[in-house]
């Protein structure tokens, strides 16, 4: 093949422009320490890099909400139990005096006093605070929702998103714990309230429906006025009313029920809580590799291809120059 | 009967030839380095001899041409390489630009932002009591709005580069076309004589290769020497020594587009109608250009439109209905939107009401009670729900998809502009091996010809001699 002069040069500009193009590209990694700088650098990657970081960002809000809920729920869990153990030390002084025998009218007053400060600390631990926020209100957590046993809350659970499409009510709401509200009632009522539409709608052929029998009234349990209950006790033992002293047990022990039941239900929430922070922290860190697996460049790889490139770049540099150099002129004389 | 004028003419031509010859060299290694240029070679040939008796005696030689070393086959083949690779580098230039608009690689973008804006609404349903969270939510939602601001007016200020660029390219055009049509004239006179016009066909090759890198064009060279360049499939830009300018034209709203955007119009006389060729440019750097300009950024543009009118829709539908810290209903969280669909990315603002008074953000369903989140939980699902792409996709589900097919398509482009430029190298590769210059070789015909010169030189003064012995002979 022939060889001109501007074949000669073109390839020298050729090759030194591809092996300066590498070396920048290497270079560029090199300082970034990213193997992606751009999304075109690699499509695939690049679009599993943003999911996987909105997947982080995500997470990172998960955790925040659910540390949250964790701490709203974890005063609760304190709250209640406070509660609980305030209702048990009610119960055995009630106990005492329930028997004609072993107390005495005075002693009852007496002991009367002491429901009366119980029941104002009932009212003090209904109106818990965290921060600045109520946790027994409801929705309503400014305003103190007890107010001499009335409940001027509502039945708001205050649901927080933990995870994606999971969402966890951090809250409990007092007219379940104090006023005896039960969810079970209220959907065995409305069940029962289906039902019976059913009925009417279909009539009797269809009795062989998966619904719940109508003779189970109250299957759930039927929760109580806990300040009415102690409100109840106080005024049979000012009034010396041992009956009363003894049906107030009854209402009491219902009581104690009530309040343990919504710890229990607090105390699994915040088992699913912790759960749900342990696999959101798994995955953050699974979705951190990943992208860092995407997008990172390998110091040493990149430390190494960058010196192959600087060889590179010298060894063209140099053949180059030979190239370039002699002609017939330089040998003519 | 051979004479000694005989010798001393052939030496005299002899001497013309080798300076001719060497005049040819020294043409060649001053346009060693002229784009375009092929090397050219004088073609010699013997004078009629001269038949005396049985005899036939040579006359010498005489320079018959000078011809360029070319072949004009390889030479269009160029051309049309080059005009794929006007067309791909074009595109992958502008990609680039648009790429960069996307590039969330190392800073954050607007999937970082809209990620953020329905965190601060998590946020909020946390703590939906704290006016602090609701200055997140604001500030949040202003950020997502600004970034959706930035994307479309750095995608539209593509577009506007690349309208700039048209317009500098059809300048450029025109001054290859009038030099093309001036060189058609030259070519021609040249030619009508029976000489080769070299340098003015080689000049005109390379214009002919530099407005196919700009344009898609279709030529054909007649019988006299003359090109007839065509663009696009009617305008006629070169025919004969005549040729017709290309003007671009911004007209505004142009087929539902948002702004001017500049068509190139074609003008076939002076007082005839306007044509507009924009349509028909597929090829070249300009074909490239419009190509992105219209269709893959008008696209992208339409798809951000999307996000943002759905987002600010969903947004607003949710937030009416709730209500705010102080009970009062929801109002609109994003305004309206002016012109409905179109440019909603450039129009997405917060309302104002809530931009002056973050208690107006609405966390709540009922407005009895400031711990009511529902609202806010709503707003942080729709991250998540599908409200795309008629219920197919989420938000980062579509964006993704936006930033993936902008990645493939550069990584495509870019993939295309080096195979093409490794073809055009190759091809011009063989070009310069066929008619480029070397140094070596001209040097070589120069010492040849330098050689041949002095030989005639001597012939010359060897006649001289003759005649002195000759005309010495009458002194005796």
């Amino acid at each position: 093949m022939r060889v001109s002069d501007k074949m000669n040069f073109q390839q020298v500009t050729n090759s030194l422009n591809k092996t300066r193009e590498k070396m920048a590209i290497k270079q560029e990694q090199a300082t970034t320490m990213k193997r992606i700088n751009k999304p075109s650098d690699d499509p695939v990657a690049a679009t599993r890099v943003l999911e996987a970081r909105t997947n982080i960002q995500s997470a990172e809000q998960y955790i925040r909400n659910a540390n949250q809920a964790k701490n709203f729920l974890d005063y609760s869990e304190r709250t209640l139990e406070e509660l609980s153990n305030v209702l048990i030390r009610l119960k055995e002084v009630a106990l005492g005096q329930s028997n004609s025998g072993t107390s005495n009218p005075v002693a009852r007053r007496a002991i009367a006093m002491e429901v009366e400060q119980i029941y104002d600390q009932m009212n003090a631990i209904g109106n818990r605070k965290i921060g600045d926020r109520y946790i027994f209100g409801g929705y309503v957590t400014q305003r103190s929702p007890f107010e001499q046993g009335q409940y001027t809350g509502d039945s708001g659970e205050m649901e927080i998103e933990i995870n994606r499409g999971v969402k966890l009510a951090m809250n409990v709401p007092g007219d379940i714990v104090f006023m005896g509200r039960s969810i079970e009632a209220e959907k065995a009522a409305q069940e029962d309230q289906d039902y019976q539409l059913n009925q009417a709608l279909r009539g009797p052929a269809s009795i062989n429906q998966n619904t719940r029998p109508l003779d189970e009234p109250g299957a759930f349990g039927q929760g109580v006025d806990v300040f009415q209950a102690v409100k109840r006790l106080e005024i049979a033992l000012r009034a010396d009313d041992t009956r009363g002293v003894q049906n107030s047990l009854d209402k009491l022990d219902t009581a104690i029920n009530q309040v343990v039941m919504s710890r229990a239900d607090v105390g699994s929430r915040l088992n699913a809580l912790e759960n749900n922070i342990e696999s959101l922290q798994k995955g953050l860190i699974d979705n951190k590799i990943l992208a860092s697996k995407f997008e990172d460049a390998d110091a040493f790889e990149v430390y190494s291809e960058l010196q192959a490139a600087e060889g590179n770049l010298k060894a063209s540099l140099s053949t180059s120059g030979r190239l370039i150099q002699p002609s017939l002129l330089d040998f003519l004389r | 009967m051979p004479k000694l004028t005989g010798i001393m003419g052939i030496g005299r031509r002899s001497l013309a030839n080798s300076q001719v010859g060497l005049q040819t060299v020294s043409h060649n290694i001053a346009n060693k380095s002229t784009e375009g240029f092929s090397r050219q070679r004088i073609e010699q040939a013997t004078t009629p001899s001269l038949g005396t008796g049985g005899r036939q005696v040579g006359t010498g030689a005489t320079v018959k041409a000078v011809r360029s070393i070319k072949n004009d086959y390889l030479e269009k083949q160029i051309q049309s390489e080059m005009e794929k690779l006007g067309y791909n580098e074009g595109q992958a230039e502008s990609m680039a630009r648009v790429e960069q608009v996307f590039n969330e690689q190392i800073n954050g973008g607007l999937n970082r932002f809209v990620g953020e804006f329905f965190n601060a609404f998590r946020e909020l349903a946390s703590s939906p009591e704290s006016a602090a969270t609701r200055t997140l939510v604001k500030e949040s939602a202003k950020a997502v709005t600004r970034d959706f601001g930035r994307v479309n007016s750095q995608l539209v200020d593509v577009q506007k580069d690349i309208d700039r660029q048209i317009e500098s390219e059809v300048q450029i055009i025109n001054s290859y076309t009038t030099e093309i049509a001036d060189l058609n004239e030259k070519i021609s006179q040249i030619e009508i004589r029976g000489a080769i016009a070299n340098d003015s066909r080689d000049r005109r090759d390379l214009l002919l290769k530099k407005l196919g890198e700009k344009i898609d064009i279709k030529y054909a060279e007649n019988e006299e020497g003359q090109v007839t360049v065509m663009a696009g499939s009617t305008a006629t830009l070169v025919s004969g020594f005549s040729q017709n300018e290309l003007t671009v034209s911004a007209s505004p709203g142009f087929n539902g587009h948002r702004y001017g955007e500049a068509r190139v119009i074609f003008l076939p006389t002076e007082n005839s109608t306007e044509v507009d060729i924009t349509k028909q440019l597929k090829g070249g750097k300009i074909g490239a250009a419009l190509e992105v300009r219209d269709i893959v950024i008008d696209g992208l543009l339409k798809d951000l439109d999307e996000v943002a009118f759905s987002m600010a829709n969903e947004v607003n539908a949710l937030h009416i209905q709730g209500k705010d810290r102080s009970g009062r209903d929801g109002v609109l969280f994003f305004e309206n939107f002016p012109t409905g669909k179109l440019n909603s990315a450039a129009n997405l603002r917060i309302n104002e009401t809530i931009d002056k008074d973050v208690s107006r953000i609405a966390a709540a369903q009922g407005s009895f009670g400031l711990g009511d989140n529902r609202v806010a939980n709503k707003i942080s699902e729709l991250q998540y729900s599908k409200v795309l792409n008629n219920g197919t996709s989420t938000f980062d589900d579509f964006y993704t998809s936006v930033v993936g097919t902008v990645a493939v398509d550069v990584n495509k482009v870019n993939a295309a502009a080096k195979h093409q430029k490794e073809i055009v190298s190759q091809l011009s590769n063989i070009r310069e091996s066929i008619s480029g210059v070397s140094i070596d070789e001209e040097t070589t015909k120069m010492i040849e010809l330098q050689k041949s010169f002095d030989a005639s030189a001597r012939l010359i003064r060897a006649a001289d001699e003759m005649f002195d012995t000759i005309l010495s002979l009458k002194r005796y």
